[in-house]
């Protein structure tokens, strides 16, 4: 993966040190001439990118104007979410379309899952060593 | 026997609170039966990692997009 980077995993809390690592990504998103910068949480286990209300908000998106109604499943369940698809890049990596399912939920992480993250992205976990690499699939 | 008030106002809650409603009558009925359950408290798994049918309509929005680009 020679044209991969490199990123580290990220101590979400302090109070339990290492075992709180998590493979957060830096990523700028963009939507309607707007941009945010985030971080996402690399989420192998989700079959789906979630975008959290507010951060939605903060790119513009209008929930009204979203007419495409996702059902997601879990503690996600409880609340309404809706197609929403953004423009995101992340370093030096050339802009992709993402789809989030945009959820009113507002206490999550952004989730970078397998649609269509993991599409977009190759990625590659190295824990022990505490980064994770990711280069551009080429498929999308 | 459940009175119709009651199931009235359970009708009328958020959906949250039915879901904190479950979680109570569960951990009831666990402690009722010796049943060791999870503690009360909140559990948050956010990964929707059985959400198959909120990623094919996903995929579908990402078609529309690709479409709207080129078109």
């Amino acid at each position: 993966m020679d044209d991969a980077r490199q990123f580290p995993f990220k101590r979400v809390d302090a109070a339990t040190g290492d075992a709180s690592l998590l493979p957060m990504l830096p990523l700028s998103l963009a939507h309607v001439g707007r941009r945010v910068e985030v971080e996402g949480l690399m989420d192998t286990g989700s079959a789906v990118n979630v975008l959290p209300f507010e951060v939605g908000v903060a790119l513009g998106a209008d929930w009204q104007r979203q007419t495409t109604p996702v059902r997601l499943t879990g503690n996600l369940a409880r609340e309404d979410a809706r197609a929403l698809v953004v423009s995101a890049t992340v370093g030096d990596f050339p802009p992709v379309r993402l789809a989030f399912a945009w959820t009113k939920a507002t206490k999550v992480p952004i989730i970078l899952g397998q649609v269509n993250f993991l599409m977009a992205f190759d990625a590659c976990f190295f824990r022990s060593r505490g980064y994770f690499t990711i280069r551009p699939s080429g498929k999308l | 026997m459940v009175s119709s008030d009651v199931l009235s106002e359970l009708h009328g809650l958020s959906k949250a609170d039915k879901l904190r409603v479950i979680q109570i009558l569960v951990a009831d009925i666990a402690r009722e039966e010796g049943v060791p359950a999870l503690p009360a408290g909140e559990y948050s798994v956010w990964a929707p990692y059985d959400a198959f049918q909120a990623a094919e309509t996903l995929l579908g929005a990402l078609e529309e997009d690709a479409r709207s680009a080129n078109g």
